[in-house]
């Protein structure tokens, strides 16, 4: 008895927090879509990355969760912000960075397209397919196989890295 | 694999050089460091096998494009001798990117798993990108290097895409290991077959993909566009034969026609634009669009003969395009206008009374990119026509005949301005080693025009 009301307790508490993620991840993105200001925009952004990576630990991909924060909230959406303060440098309001919907009809209907195949081929496979057994040592195991049998592709993103940081300190040199 | 573990190693050696006080060092050095990796790329020969996992593949066919990437390279790099330009400010930079992006080529034609071929494409993408705009003063070359790198981040978020896709429906990155054809996943399998081939078309700037090339060509500096021209499109087409053999060849019913498509558009976009350029940069690069579509025309035969069909036709393109970027680097630096070099195709005026040694070695690499026989380039169209005849498309083959004939047209205005009497120009200056570099490149041109089975034998 007292295990089963635990249970119940638990699976309620997840629907819940998948709705919340849900709903923001949405939530933010239409924001983005909807609103005039691209700070605001920007904030409706971060809303919804930080809820896709809260779906992904939802559903125990918790390596792919950490990477979705680090590199998009981290560091992409820092970059957009930087982007705007450093553009946006008029003295009056008007001359702030004006934002404009273009095309919003094509990219809305794109958006229904993409939309409606995930959610097609996802209700096609989903009695085929089984979410993995989260285990706890997942990322252990992706970082064994990354040092191990994974090695050269680690070296050589190091090359890939090196160029970049040398391209940029080229082209930004005097 | 070993010139990968040395061109690494010799890039970054490459960069310490740089703290040095006398930079000269630099240039023999980088010289000296591909040779060193031509070497050790012959450490495998007969000896195939798999490295890492079943990550890289190498037998004596990758060892011997390995030659032919390095061996371009170095012909390409010679060009930097002595000149004192702009573009050189940091050659210990400028000498360590084309080492890595070597790397990338390198994996381009060896790798055997998915992941391998991405991050090959992207090393040699991004030091493209950065060598593109390493004349930061030309806003010209700003605007290709913006451009370019744009659509190319573009270009590799497809390939991605596909490759995720291609992950989903297969379940594995490895090419080659028997993919399951038909089924659920089928769909999802056209969706990665279709998006890496844009992914990896966009690289060899084949039609509709190309439309970044004319601009990027014009505005690089010539010998980074000669670098882009022949080392990019020798890897990307051994990487798409090497997908579209292994991966793919069971979709090949679905994949040929949009090959076929794209050969055309390629040769129709490629020749008739080249006709009104007057720039020679610009009518070199709608001739690369052109030449990417003759070898699209081998991936329609039978796979047997495709590889040395695209082997062959890349080292007379490479050979005849580096003669003529080379005879352009060596002329143009005697005319400056307005601050910058000058590159319209009259600059040729008159070459052949001016310099005949020049004027040979442009007049044999235009007559070998027209397909001109005596020269390589013939012999190379002929086994692309003969491979996409073994499949039976003569109508792709007409029309791949009929633009020959327009591109004699317009390979035939430098030459024909370089027999006027009248001439711009005064004395040009040859340094040595450039001359031994046309004289390796023309004599390559010729002796594969007559004796073609030296090359073509070797598969």
């Amino acid at each position: 008895m007292e295990d089963w009301m635990n249970q119940l307790d638990w699976a309620w508490l997840q629907w819940l927090a998948l709705g919340i993620f849900g709903f923001g991840a949405v939530g933010g993105a239409l924001y983005l879509f909807f609103t005039k200001n691209i700070l605001y925009g920007a904030y409706g952004l971060l809303t919804s990355l930080i809820s896709v990576g809260g779906l992904f630990l939802m559903n125990g991909a918790e390596f792919l969760a950490v990477s979705q924060i680090m590199v998009y909230v981290g560091g992409i959406l820092i970059l957009i912000m930087f982007g705007i303060m450093l553009s946006a440098k008029g003295e009056k309001k008007e001359d702030a960075l004006k934002v404009v919907n273009v095309n919003s009809l094509v990219s809305l209907l794109f958006a229904a397209v993409m939309a409606g195949g995930l959610i097609f081929y996802s209700v096609k496979m989903g009695g085929s397919r089984s979410l993995a057994e989260p285990s706890a040592e997942q990322v252990q195991d992706l970082g064994m196989s990354l040092m191990t049998t994974q090695v050269l592709v680690l070296e050589l993103v190091g090359v890939l890295l090196l160029i970049v940081l040398i391209g940029a300190s080229y082209i930004a040199k005097k | 694999m070993y010139p990968i573990i040395s061109l690494s190693v010799t890039g970054l050696l490459t960069l310490f050089l740089g703290f040095s006080e006398n930079k000269k060092i630099v240039f023999p050095a980088s010289i000296a460091f591909l040779l060193i990796a031509l070497a050790t790329a012959f450490i495998d020969w007969n000896a195939p096998g798999f490295y890492f996992n079943d990550m890289l593949q190498v037998n004596n066919t990758s060892i011997v494009f390995w030659a032919i990437l390095i061996i371009s390279a170095i012909l390409i790099m010679g060009f930097s001798e002595g000149f004192e330009r702009f573009e050189f400010a940091q050659p210990a930079e400028y000498f360590a990117i084309v080492q890595f992006s070597l790397v990338g080529a390198i994996m381009m034609v060896s790798f055997k798993n998915l992941i391998m071929l991405f991050l090959g494409i992207e090393i040699l993408s991004v030091a493209m990108y950065v060598l593109t705009g390493a004349d930061k003063r030309n806003i010209r070359g700003n605007e290709a290097a913006l451009k370019y790198f744009l659509m190319g981040a573009f270009a590799t978020g497809i390939l991605l895409f596909g490759m995720a896709m291609f992950y989903g429906a297969t379940g594995t990155f490895n090419i080659g290991s028997g993919v399951f054809i038909g089924g659920d996943n089928s769909f999802f399998l056209w969706i990665g077959c279709t998006f890496m081939l844009i992914g990896m078309l966009f690289k060899v700037a084949a039609a509709p993909f190309h439309l970044w090339t004319p601009d990027v060509y014009e505005g690089a500096p010539t010998i980074f566009t000669a670098y882009m021209s022949t080392i990019v499109k020798t890897a990307g087409f051994v990487a798409l034969f090497k997908v579209l053999s292994t991966t793919f060849s069971g979709l090949q019913d679905f994949w040929w026609i949009m090959i076929a498509v794209l050969v055309t558009l390629s040769l129709m976009i490629g020749n008739i634009g080249a006709v009104s350029q007057n720039s020679f940069k610009r009518l070199m690069a709608y001739s690369s669009i052109s030449h990417a579509g003759f070898m699209l025309l081998a991936l329609l035969g039978d796979h047997e003969n495709a590889l040395g069909s695209i082997m062959f036709y890349s080292v007379v393109y490479t050979l005849a395009t580096i003669s003529a970027f080379g005879v352009l680097m060596v002329v143009s630096k005697e005319r400056i206008e307005k601050g910058r070099v000058y590159e319209q195709n009259d600059l040729f005026k008159g070459l052949a009374q001016n310099n005949g040694f020049l004027a040979t070695v442009l007049i044999i690499a235009m007559l070998s990119l027209a397909g001109i026989p005596l020269t390589g380039g013939f012999w190379g169209k002929f086994f692309v026509f003969r491979d996409a005849a073994s499949s039976g498309l003569f109508w792709v083959i007409i029309m791949a005949v009929l633009m020959s004939a327009i591109a004699i047209y317009y390979y035939f205005k430098p030459v024909l301005l370089s027999m006027s009497k009248k001439t711009s120009l005064e004395s040009i200056t040859i340094n040595p080693l450039a001359k031994f570099i046309f004289a390796i490149t023309t004599f390559g041109t010729i002796v594969l025009g007559i004796f073609p089975w030296i090359l073509r034998s070797l598969f």
